[in-house]
């Protein structure tokens, strides 16, 4: 069986599907290190590498492309644009620690990234990691790591336009040169919508279908401006890169509310690396987060955060089966909130010990040793924690396309600014709170064709101490650490292309969630669905033209501890054609997201009593946030220097 | 014996579109506790009843929305107030709880705290209008009354518990400043009675801050918050029953006039202490426990709500016996004596209490 799988996924064509990142391999070289370390024929890790390229649907963004990596989760507040963050393998959002270019964005999960907020337009690639990341990025998160890639090799200037339902615009450029020595790629857009669109309103009230109505979601604008600027040399010896948002969007509360305000949000991430020696690089960042929220009867609460770190990895071989590396990184965060006397701030100190040792020619092991000590004050005394997560990866190669992988560790989230301090408002802080455990493992199979591959991979994480908000008085919440879970799955992943005309990409992930002690003994784990999967196919009967589908399906997802309401199934399907002239000329996409026009699902309109009344239900991603109906889209991609097209291979 | 239908449940030996076994049919004495009870994250929620006679606990016996609490009128009526974000009310008809007799919202982001049936209408008090308004059966709307004149600085005069004796009705107004981040009590709190039938304000008095209100012995109203317990017998000035350290959350009296007090520390730690007429207190516990409301049933015994909360270990108190909280319970306490006599499990955290 396993066989002729393989063999299905090597023979089914021999002509490599001509789209334009094929090349994509050479693409993910890390400078400095002797292997390719996202390479799924070399890691030993569950990583998958998405390609930002036809076959994600017009309009995606960060998330979009994660959500094509099997383990992953993205779950958005509703409408194009809109909040996003991403689950892996079960995980909480803040246990998913995000990067660009391998720069941290939410070291330790100090919050939950908007992966919708980030500059795209000069991203080449997405990799996502699952359980075990790469030593080089100091980072020992329990869900995984979310690295962001931007382009290495030359980009033409392009221009992009899409307009879309709901009064939304989007316009992007991008584009590299080389001046002198110097190579530059840049990358901005701007967008902006009303996202009114009609979603289903039950005024709260399952049991009366009367004043059940299509209501159009009003305060839900939103405009963005992001870009991003990176400049590098010395044959990619060093790079430097800047990137910011800005963001200013209403807050519309949940459908069946009111309009909580506004939300202002600016971040500036600077970086810079540097091979200072084979096998040893310097990294160096800061970044600044502003954000002001306005509810409507309320005063407006600012607060900055500020961080800073540097890190240094260097990878050397002691013998011909044994490299050892090391990675050092020491980071400074601070907290300011508007009116509030004292700023919190933590220093962190990393040390990564890891090793590369081949004692067959087929086998790799790699263990780590990642160590952290950190330091808080502010928070009444100061409090300094350690904590040590080793963990291993391990590589065997099943024959000439078979790639066998397994790892394991220990993985850790300390307690983030507003879990230690509070917010000075409804959220009190605790300065004794544990970190987040987890112990986790993986095993999976690689299978890798020349036109096709296939991952498949069984997961399990124990997570303690996790930390929730619980109510402690009519209007105060305060964080505990709560009772343990375990998330079991099965990952899959699977891409194939036929006669340059056909490509398929399948990601789907079964979980099951177990909270094994407490109260809730037994129960799910909310907003972890139990089946999750995206189908994208494309079919191109011209050269010129590409046909795509896309099909997004979440079912099984529990919106509460208790397991008592559980949201809808969820389907939903897109289409698209692009047309690409070829040439100075345009390439034309027309777009439909949500093809069906699906705003609500039955289900019942008493959870504790299936068989009984019937009620409709908005379909959501976060309880009271639906999402939008039949969106149309069209959008133009403009390389004004493009060559006149080639005919195929 | 205590025991949960939920085990039985899963023999299939009780089905939820049946009556639950301890949901008695209304009676002239009160029979039934009813809990809203909450996940602690509050993400969801279920109605469980207490048989008050044998201890039986039925958890889960109707959903609930994730910030529920609950009331209850005449002749077996249970109403399911969903707060903040819900802003509905669901009528049950004990002991059918499977299908809600009705329901209706009271405006989006009313913020719905309290109801009681005054007259022909049902009363509902909403901390985000400034309006107290009565509605019929089917959610029409059939008076109101203008609260705008004691607001406070922030448009909004934050009407909560309610009380009524079938003719008039008294509501407290917590007069909370919304402009701040926990809504905190900037003036001091006001109660009005107002008769059902003109829908006029009658009767006024000032109020601690933050106040709460629930029936006292004989026709009184015992209003409680940060300075402590008043009694309210419609006149001008309430009379002072009782001072306490911290701010009272939480309060109940049973018609010998002796009473239980729950206040909440700065540290998070809950107290219990019993009251007599007299107004003297006697100690009964502290816990790390949050206890959001508490209730008198008419054999005079007082029922808590206690469910898993958070207080600093570093700071508990020293002038009263401490006690570990319990994940989710329902306390049965006998004020006379100031002792807790009985508690029994629920499947999530205890949240509003009504009984029937």
């Amino acid at each position: 069986m396993f066989a002729a799988v393989t063999l299905l996924l090597t023979g089914a064509s021999e002509r490599a599907f001509a789209q334009e990142d094929d090349d994509d391999e050479d693409a993910i070289v890390v400078e400095g290190e002797p292997i390719e370390r996202a390479d799924p024929r070399q890691a030993g890790a569950s990583v998958t590498v998405v390609p930002l390229d036809e076959r994600l649907p017009p309009g995606s963004d960060a998330g979009d492309a994660v959500s094509r990596a099997p383990g992953t989760t993205v779950r958005r507040l509703g409408g194009l644009g809109s909040y996003s963050a991403v689950s892996i393998r079960g995980s909480a959002m803040r246990q998913v620690q995000i990067h660009l270019d391998g720069l941290p964005l939410n070291p330790d999960g100090s919050s939950a990234v908007d992966l919708s907020a980030l500059p795209f337009e000069a991203l080449r690639r997405v990799e996502v990691w699952r359980g075990a990341a790469p030593a080089e990025l100091a980072a020992s998160p329990i869900g995984g790591v979310v690295d962001l890639r931007t382009r290495d090799e030359p980009v033409p200037l392009t221009l992009t336009a899409e307009a879309s339902s709901w009064s939304s615009l989007r316009a992007g450029v991008r584009g590299g040169a080389r001046l002198g020595g110097t190579d530059l790629l840049g990358g901005a857009s701007g967008f902006t919508t009303r996202a009114d669109f009609l979603a289903f309103d039950d005024h709260n009230t399952p049991f009366n279908r009367i004043d059940d109505r299509l209501r159009r979601r009003t305060s839900n604008q939103r405009s963005q401006a992001s870009g991003l600027l990176r400049l590098s040399g010395g044959e990619g010896s060093w790079s430097a890169l800047l990137a910011g948002t800005f963001r200013d969007e209403s807050l519309p509360g949940p459908i069946g509310g009111t309009p909580q305000g506004a939300l202002t949000t600016g971040w500036l991430l600077a970086g810079a690396q540097s091979r200072v020696a084979p096998g040893t690089t310097l990294r160096a960042w800061s970044q600044l987060r502003h954000e002001t929220r306005t509810p409507l009867d309320a005063v407006p609460n600012r607060q900055v955060q500020a961080q800073a770190g540097t890190m240094a990895s260097t990878l050397g071989s002691v013998r011909p089966d044994l490299v050892l590396g090391a990675t050092g990184q020491v980071r400074l965060d601070v907290q300011r909130t508007l009116g509030a006397s004292d700023a919190p701030t933590r220093l962190t100190a990393t040390a990564v010990a890891h090793a590369r040792w081949s004692p067959t020619d087929t086998l790799l092991i790699e263990p780590v040793v990642h160590t952290q000590a950190w330091l808080d004050r502010g928070f009444g005394e100061d409090r300094l924690r350690l904590a040590v997560n080793p963990r291993a990866t391990a590589r065997l190669d099943l024959g000439d396309h078979v790639v066998g992988h397994a790892a394991g560790g220990y993985a850790i989230r300390p307690p983030d600014f507003l879990e230690l301090f509070g917010d000075r408002g409804a959220v009190q802080g605790r300065a004794d709170l544990l970190p987040e455990r987890s112990l986790w493992a993986d095993a999976g199979v690689r299978v890798l064709g020349e036109v096709s591959t296939l991952e498949v991979a069984a997961f399990a994480q124990d997570t303690t101490d996790r930390i929730v908000f619980v109510q402690n008085s009519d209007r105060t919440l305060v964080p505990i650490n709560s009772d343990p879970s375990l998330a079991a799955g099965v990952e899959l992943g699977v891409e194939t292309t036929a006669w340059d005309r056909v490509d398929a990409r399948l990601a789907a992930t079964w979980t099951e969630t177990w909270v094994h002690a407490g109260p809730y003994t037994g129960k799910r784990l909310p907003r972890i669905p139990r089946l999750a999967g995206i189908l994208d196919l494309g079919l191109r009967p011209t050269d010129t033209i590409r046909l795509g589908l896309d099909l997004d399906l979440v079912t099984g997802n529990t919106w509460d501890q208790a397991n008592l309401f559980w949201a809808p199934t969820r389907a939903l399907a897109g289409a698209s054609v692009r047309y690409t002239p070829g040439g100075p000329l345009p390439a034309i996409t027309l777009a439909v997201r949500n093809l069906t026009d699906t705003l609500a699902q039955a289900g019942p309109a008493n959870p504790l009593d299936p068989d009984g009344p019937r009620a409709m239900r908005p379909i959501t991603d976060f309880a009271g946030y639906p999402l939008p109906g039949r969106t149309l889209l069209l959008g133009l991609t403009w390389t004004p220097a493009a060559k006149p097209p080639e005919a195929p291979r | 014996m205590i025991r949960s239908c939920t085990a039985l449940l899963l023999l299939a030996a009780c089905q939820p579109a049946d009556a639950p076994t301890c949901a008695r049919p209304p009676g002239e004495a009160d029979s039934t506790l009813v809990v809203s009870t909450l996940t602690e994250r509050f993400d969801a929620g279920t109605l469980t009843l207490v048989d008050l006679d044998t201890l039986e606990v039925c958890d889960g016996v109707a959903a609930a929305s994730s910030d529920s609490v609950v009331a209850t009128g005449p002749g077996g009526v249970v109403i399911d107030v969903g707060r903040l974000g819900h802003d509905r009310l669901r009528f049950y008809q004990a002991p059918e709880f499977a299908v809600p007799a009705s329901e209706f919202t009271v405006g989006r982001g009313s913020n719905p705290q309290d109801v009681v049936r005054c007259g022909d209408a049902w009363w509902v008090s909403r901390l985000g209008e400034a309006e107290l308004i009565a509605v019929d059966d089917a959610g029409r709307q059939v008076a109101a009354v203008d609260l705008g004149p004691w607001a406070d600085a922030d448009g909004l005069p934050e009407a909560a518990d309610l009380v009524t004796d079938g003719t008039t009705l008294d509501v407290a107004l917590q007069r909370l400043d919304r402009t701040t981040p926990r809504w905190d009590p900037a003036e001091a709190g006001v109660v009005l009675r107002i008769d059902c039938e003109t829908a006029d304000v009658i009767a006024e008095a000032s109020a601690p801050h933050n106040p709460g209100l629930t029936a006292g012995p004989g026709d009184s109203r015992m209003i409680f918050g940060v300075e402590g317990v008043v009694r309210w017998d419609g006149s001008e000035e309430p009379t002072p029953v009782a001072i306490l350290p911290e701010p009272t959350t939480a309060a109940a009296f049973t018609s010998t006039g002796h009473g239980v007090l729950v206040s909440v520390d700065e540290a998070g730690w809950y107290k219990v202490r019993c009251v007599d007429p007299a107004g003297d207190l006697t100690d009964l516990l502290a816990t790390d426990a949050y206890i959001p409301d508490a209730i008198a049933t008419d054999s005079d015994h007082v029922w808590l709500g206690a469910r898993r909360s958070y207080a600093d270990p570093d700071r508990s108190p020293t002038d009263m016996p401490v006690e570990a909280g319990p994940d989710a319970a329902v306390w049965q306490v006998e004020p006379i004596a100031c002792e807790r006599i009985g508690e029994v499990s629920t499947d999530l955290g205890p949240f509003g209490l009504a009984v029937y």
